[in-house]
C-alpha cells in the first residue's frame, strides 16, 4: 500500500516538475516520454539515463525517468507503468524486469495508442514499435570467440552467471556455449552464479581454483563476475595463466584489464540505448518510421583501450 | 527469572552433573559436530571427485576461513543484539554505507585512508545508535526500527555514489583485506580478535550479564536495576560498529565499494548466529556458536563449488541446515523450561 502510493507520489513529483501545456497539433508539441529502467541505480542505468536525457535535451522532449529500485521488483515496475498511464504520457520506453510478467501492462499501454519500445531487455509481445538493445546471444558468442582464441581452444572454462533466470544473461550463455561447443578441447565446468555480487564472484573463483588448479578460462556473464574472478586470480598468483573475459567496463574491471588480469571486456552501449529510445519514440509520434529491431552493438575492450579509458576517467575525477 | 536460571547453572556446575552441563552447551557442541561431519564428508567427496584431497589442505582451509571471517564479524555483533531478544536487519546496509562513505572520502575527497576508515566506522556506530534510539525512545519493535534503517542506509549509499562503483582504494588499505600475517589472512586474525572480545564482553563483564538478563526477561531486568536503555543503545551500536568493520575489510579485499554490496548479508549473519545456537527468543547463546555457524556456512559454500555442485543447491542446503539448527535450539529451550 505504502509502496504503491509512494510510487504514485514520486511520479506525480516527476511529472509535476515539468508542467506542460497540451498543444493540439502534432508537430512542435512537447512530447512526454517515459523511460522505465529495470532499476534506478547501478552504473549501467545511470549511463542509460544520461543518454536519454541528452536526447531529450537535444530533441526538446520532456523525459520522465522512473522505475523500481531493484531489478527483482517486477510488481513495482508494473505499478510504475500504471501510474504513468493514469497521469498521461505520449510514449513509453521500458526495460522489462521480466520478459512475460510485463506483457499485459505493455499491451494495455499499446491499446491506448501510446507507442512503446523495449530497451536493453525484450518483452514477449509484438505490441511494440521496436526493441533497442544488445543482441545478447551475439554478444555472448563474441565473448566465447575471444576466450576460445585466448586459451587456444583447450582447457577448463568456468562460467560465472549473475542472477539465474535473467533473460539477457541466459541468451549470452547460450551464445557462449554454442561457440565453445565448436572447440572439443574445451571442458565447460558446471555453471556458477554470483547473484550479481562481486564478493560472491571472488569466493566462487577462489573455490573453483582450488578444485581445478588447471582452470584455463573464466567468463563473467555480467558486470560483477570478471572483477571478482580477477581478484581471486591475483591472490592465487595466477595472472596470465587463467584468462578472463567479462561484460561491462565498470572501474574495477577496467583496472584489472589495464593490469592484464582481465583479457577482454565486452562493453554494451546503454547510453546509446537511452538516446535511441527517446529519438525513435519522438520520430514515431511524429509519423516517422523506425526499425523493428535495433542491435546497439558491443565494443570489445582489451588492455590498451582499458588503460586509455582509465586515464580518461582519472582525469575527469581530478578536475 | 534470569537470576533463577543463572543460579541453577551455577548449582549444576558445582554438583558436576555432567549430562545437564553438557545439555547447556548442546547447540555449540552440535554445530561443532555438524561442522566436523561436513568437513569429513567434503574431504571424502573431493577425493572421489578429483582423485586427491582438495578440501583439507592448508591453503583451502585458509580460503574458507577468510571467506567466513566477514560473516563471523557481523554474526558476533548481531548475536549481542539477538541475546537481548532484539534483531538487527540493517547490518547489510550498514556494511554498504560504511564502505561507500570510506571509499568516497578516500578516493573522491582525497582523505588519508586511515581517517576515511575512521569515518566509515563512525557511520557504523552512528547507525547503530540511531537504531537503539528509535527502539528505546520511540519504542518501536527492533524488527521495524532496523527494517527502516536497512532501507535508509542503503538509500544513502546509493545517493552518495549515485549508483556507481567507487574503485581505486590505496594499497595500504587493501593490505587489510588481502594481506596475511604469516599464513593467516588478516581478516581471519581480526575476526578471531572480534570473537574473543565479544566472548569476554558477554561472559566476563557486567554489561554482558545485563545483556543476557534483558533477553531473559526485560521487565525483571528493569526492576532489578539494569539500565535497559543504555545497554540497548550499546548493543545496537556495537552491532553497527562490527557491521561497518566487516564492510571495510571486505571493500579492502575487493579494492572497491558499491552501494549494492552485502545485499542480504544480514540474513547470513542471523543464520550463522541461529545455527550456532543463539536463541531468537533472547537470553541464550554464545558468540562462539555464532562464529562456528559462520564457518559452517562458509564451508558449505566452499564445498559446493569444490564438488562442482551448481549454485542453486547451495541455498537449499543452507536452508536445511538452518531448520535443523533451529529445531534443535527450540528442543533444548523447551527441555530447559
Amino acid at each position: 500500500m505504502i509502496k504503491r502510493s509512494l510510487v504514485g507520489l514520486l511520479i506525480a513529483a516527476a511529472i509535476g516538475a515539468y508542467p506542460g501545456k497540451v498543444p493540439s497539433q502534432k508537430k512542435g508539441r512537447i512530447w512526454r516520454i517515459a523511460l522505465v529502467p529495470k532499476a534506478l541505480t547501478g552504473e549501467y542505468w545511470v549511463r542509460c539515463r544520461k543518454g536519454a536525457e541528452d536526447a531529450a535535451r537535444k530533441l526538446g522532449v520532456r523525459l520522465i525517468f522512473v522505475g523500481p529500485s531493484a531489478e527483482t521488483e517486477v510488481d513495482r515496475q508494473i505499478d510504475v507503468v500504471e501510474s504513468l498511464l493514469a497521469r498521461g504520457l505520449d510514449g513509453l520506453a521500458i526495460s522489462p524486469c521480466d520478459a512475460s510478467a510485463l506483457v499485459p501492462t505493455i499491451e494495455k499501454v499499446w491499446a491506448k495508442k501510446i507507442p512503446v519500445v523495449t530497451v536493453d531487455s525484450d518483452a514477449r509481445t509484438d505490441k511494440k514499435l521496436a526493441y533497442i538493445g544488445t543482441d545478447n546471444e551475439k554478444a555472448g558468442a563474441l565473448a566465447g570467440q575471444e576466450l576460445a582464441r585466448l586459451i587456444k581452444g583447450k582447457g577448463k572454462v568456468l562460467i560465472i552467471n549473475g542472477v539465474p533466470g535473467a533473460q539477457n544473461l541466459m541468451e549470452r550463455i547460450r551464445g557462449f556455449r554454442t561457440v565453445m561447443k565448436k572447440h572439443p578441447g574445451v571442458h565447460l565446468l558446471p555453471e556458477q552464479a554470483c547473484q550479481s555480487d562481486q564478493t560472491l564472484a571472488l569466493n566462487i573463483t577462489e573455490n573453483a581454483l582450488t578444485a581445478h588448479p588447471d582452470l584455463k578460462g573464466i567468463f563473467g556473464v555480467n558486470a560483477p563476475g570478471a572483477p571478482g574472478a580477477a581478484q581471486a586470480v591475483v591472490s592465487a598468483g595466477k595472472e596470465g595463466k587463467v584468462l578472463i573475459v567479462g561484460f561491462d567496463a565498470i572501474p574495477d574491471t577496467l583496472r584489472f584489464c589495464a593490469d592484464g588480469v582481465v583479457q577482454a571486456i565486452v562493453e554494451q552501449r546503454p547510453y546509446r540505448m537511452g538516446y535511441l529510445s527517446v529519438e525513435y519514440l519522438k520520430k514515431a509520434l511524429e509519423g516517422g518510421k523506425v526499425p523493428k529491431r535495433v542491435d546497439t552493438g558491443v565494443d570489445i575492450i582489451g588492455p590498451d583501450r582499458a588503460r586509455k579509458m582509465l586515464a580518461l576517467t582519472l582525469n575527469n575525477a581530478s578536475e | 527469572m534470569f537470576l533463577r536460571r543463572s543460579a541453577k547453572t551455577r548449582t549444576t556446575r558445582r554438583s558436576g552433573l555432567f549430562l545437564t552441563g553438557l545439555l547447556r552447551y548442546l547447540p555449540q557442541i552440535s554445530s561443532l559436530l555438524g561442522l566436523l561431519a561436513v568437513c569429513v564428508g567434503l574431504s571424502i567427496g573431493t577425493r572421489i571427485k578429483h582423485g586427491q584431497e582438495r578440501f583439507l589442505t592448508g591453503e583451502n582451509l585458509m580460503l574458507v576461513l577468510r571467506q567466513a571471517s566477514f560473516n563471523a564479524i557481523m554474526a558476533s555483533g548481531v548475536s549481542v543484539v539477538i541475546i537481548t531478544a532484539g534483531i538487527d536487519l540493517s547490518i547489510g546496509s550498514v556494511w554498504a554505507l560504511a564502505s561507500c562513505v570510506t571509499a568516497h572520502l578516500c578516493v573522491k575527497k582525497g582523505w588519508a585512508w586511515t581517517t576515511a576508515t575512521a569515518g566509515g566506522l563512525l557511520v557504523g556506530i552512528g547507525t547503530g545508535l540511531l537504531n537503539g534510539a528509535i527502539i528505546t525512545c520511540l519504542r518501536l519493535p527492533p524488527f521495524v526500527a532496523t527494517l527502516a534503517t536497512m532501507s535508509g542506509a542503503r538509500g544513502l549509499a546509493e545517493v552518495l555514489t549515485e549508483g556507481f562503483q567507487i574503485s581505486g582504494l590505496p594499497s595500504e588499505m587493501k593490505f587489510w583485506g588481502q594481506g596475511q600475517v604469516g599464513l593467516v589472512p588478516i581478516p581471519v586474525v581480526i575476526a578471531i580478535a572480534v570473537v574473543a572480545a565479544t566472548l569476554v564482553l558477554l561472559s566476563r563483564t557486567r554489561t554482558g550479564r545485563y545483556l543476557y538478563a534483558m533477553g531473559g526477561n526485560e521487565t525483571t531486568a528493569l526492576l532489578s536495576g539494569v539500565p535497559v536503555r543504555r545497554v540497548k543503545l550499546f548493543a545496537y551500536s556495537y552491532c553497527g560498529l562490527l557491521a561497518s568493520l566487516a564492510g571495510l575489510l571486505s571493500s579492502a579485499r575487493l579494492g572497491s565499494a558499491r552501494p549494492s554490496d552485502a545485499l542480504g548479508y544480514e540474513l547470513d549473519a542471523i543464520a550463522a548466529s541461529v545455527i550456532g545456537g543463539v536463541s531468537l527468543m533472547g537470553g541464550q547463546g554464545s558468540v562462539l556458536g555464532a562464529a562456528l555457524g559462520a564457518v559452517l556456512i562458509g564451508v558449505l559454500r566452499n564445498g559446493m563449488v569444490l564438488l562442482d555442485v551448481s549454485a542453486h543447491w547451495q541455498k537449499v542446503v543452507i536452508g536445511i541446515v538452518i531448520v535443523l539448527a533451529v529445531a534443535l535450539d527450540y528442543f533444548v529451550w523447551r527441555r530447559r523450561r
